[in-house]
């Protein structure tokens, strides 16, 4: 070992190697970890960044993409994304508002989501008594972003009245509340998105054409995730990050499981990717995870299984009132218990592992050897 | 635009390897993947490497490739080689 150690400093004398004993032990660990955290601060010149909204991947496509944010973010243009539900244009628009300097915030409205007699009053706001429920005046989302960034999600299902009040509002930076007489000027950067064929509907005559060229001064189009499969496995990765933060559960997929996903078409695209990761994380938490786990279409499965159904529910129930007809495995079910009150305790401590241990009376090396043991993370 | 940085486990034992990982996030590193010596690239995607742990129980050629390859991305990298813990007093 220590003779294959010199060589292989040796061959790469430019490498920082640190040497690490298995089985752990958490101070050695600790020490290794300080070093890593350390090197990683010089190499981002003494800080550190915490990042939740990303655009993930390092596919072509999504590369491209990052460099038009880039490029666009600092200006005042228009920005008209399209592409498939779920592939992350509301992500791209808030990564347009976050770099483009605008002190205001971010406000989000999904234009089909909205009845249309709503609509109006939603973006623009309305006076007092301006209809029937009007009891107070409010401000609508054009003023509510004033000085930041107004994403209208779904522009291609905005009613033509909207429309034409829209081109309006992009014309004279100002709006007018429902029920008032004055305009009240905005300074707002506009970004929207659809995953219509605008030019299609403008033909259908459903899309106003000069409200189309307005938006669309500067495009970005997001390829569906089948045509950037390079992009699955780190959005897998980034996936699992986010269930472990949410949820406090782990996702561990085997090989043949990661490579089911990889070939998998994604209809739903990221959406769809996310919630599987997240049911994943529910119905098989800190569990490994193979093919037989995944629900259809990605694992085969038995006939008449329920895809919904936990696979062990002594272990997916945190407690049973009643004992199930067919019995529980009390060892597994008692884990299970020990385990959630663990992870409970670690929340309640803000992960001090010892204020843990105090709250469930045991000593912190006992705690310490049942964390790893459960392979709870948090 | 680019996340957290990530620290990648790569390790012979799958059991082994699940093993470091949640050991390295029970030390609060916030993400941790494992990874295959073959695909540790595309796994990263553009996400920043903080550090990479190599098993010793590692195919050794496979070894000396990711090393190699760590230089060519980013030579400053820590690499934490991790190897059996000897019975007795350590000498490497």
């Amino acid at each position: 070992m220590a003779s294959r150690s010199a060589h292989r400093r040796q061959q790469f004398p430019w490498a920082r190697f640190y040497e690490l004993a298995y089985p752990i032990r958490f101070d050695e660990l600790g020490d290794v970890l300080d070093e890593i955290w350390a090197t990683c601060r010089q190499r981002r010149g003494g800080t550190t960044t915490h990042c939740g909204d990303e655009l993930i991947g390092e596919s072509a496509d999504t590369r491209m993409i990052r460099s038009l944010v880039e490029r666009v973010a600092p200006s005042t243009a228009t920005v008209l994304i399209t592409g498939e539900s779920g592939t992350g244009k509301e992500v791209i628009a808030r990564q347009i508002h976050r770099r483009s300097g605008r002190d205001g915030p971010f406000v989000a409205i999904n234009c089909g989501a909205i009845p249309d007699h709503l609509l109006e009053s939603e973006l623009f706001g309305h006076e007092r008594g301006a209809f029937t429920d009007a009891v107070s005046a409010r401000r609508g989302r054009f003023q509510q972003a004033h000085g930041g960034t107004l994403f209208l999600d779904e522009i291609g299902d905005m009613p033509s009245a909207m429309q034409v009040k829209l081109l309006r509002v992009l014309q004279e930076r100002t709006v007018e509340p429902v029920g008032g007489t004055r305009s009240v000027p905005i300074d707002i950067r506009v970004v929207t998105a659809t995953h219509r064929d605008l030019p299609k509907r403008i033909e259908e005559g459903s899309f106003r054409e000069d409200l189309y060229y307005r938006l669309s001064v500067f495009p970005i189009e997001v390829p569906p995730l089948r045509q950037r499969p390079d992009d699955i496995p780190p959005l897998i990765d980034e996936m699992i990050a986010r269930a472990r933060q949410s949820l406090g559960v782990g996702v561990i997929l085997d090989d043949d499981a990661r490579r089911a996903l990889y070939d998998y078409g994604w209809p739903g695209n990221v959406r769809e990717l996310a919630n599987l990761i997240e049911r994943l994380a529910v119905i098989k938490p800190n569990g490994l995870i193979g093919t037989d786990d995944l629900p259809r279409p990605f694992g085969p499965r038995a006939d008449g299984e329920d895809e919904t159904r936990a696979p062990d529910n002594t272990a997916s129930t945190p407690a049973a009132s009643t004992l199930p007809q067919d019995g529980i495995d009390l060892k597994r079910y008692l884990s299970s218990v020990e385990r959630r009150a663990i992870e409970a305790a670690l929340r309640a401590s803000d992960g001090v592992v010892k204020t843990a241990a105090d709250r469930l009376g045991m000593g912190r090396t006992t705690l310490v050897e049942k964390i790893r043991r459960y392979h709870i993370i948090h | 635009m680019s996340p957290e940085p990530v620290i990648l486990v790569i390790d012979g034992g799958e059991a082994r390897a699940q093993d470091l990982k949640a050991s390295i996030e029970f030390m609060d590193a916030p993400r941790v993947s494992v990874v295959g010596p073959n695909d540790w690239r595309a796994r990263l995607g553009n996400r920043r490497l903080a550090a990479i742990f190599v098993g010793d129980d590692l195919d050794q050629d496979a070894l000396d490739r990711v090393i190699r390859e760590v230089g060519e991305f980013d030579p400053n990298t820590p690499i934490v080689r991790v190897r059996g813990r000897d019975p007795g007093p350590t000498t490497d």
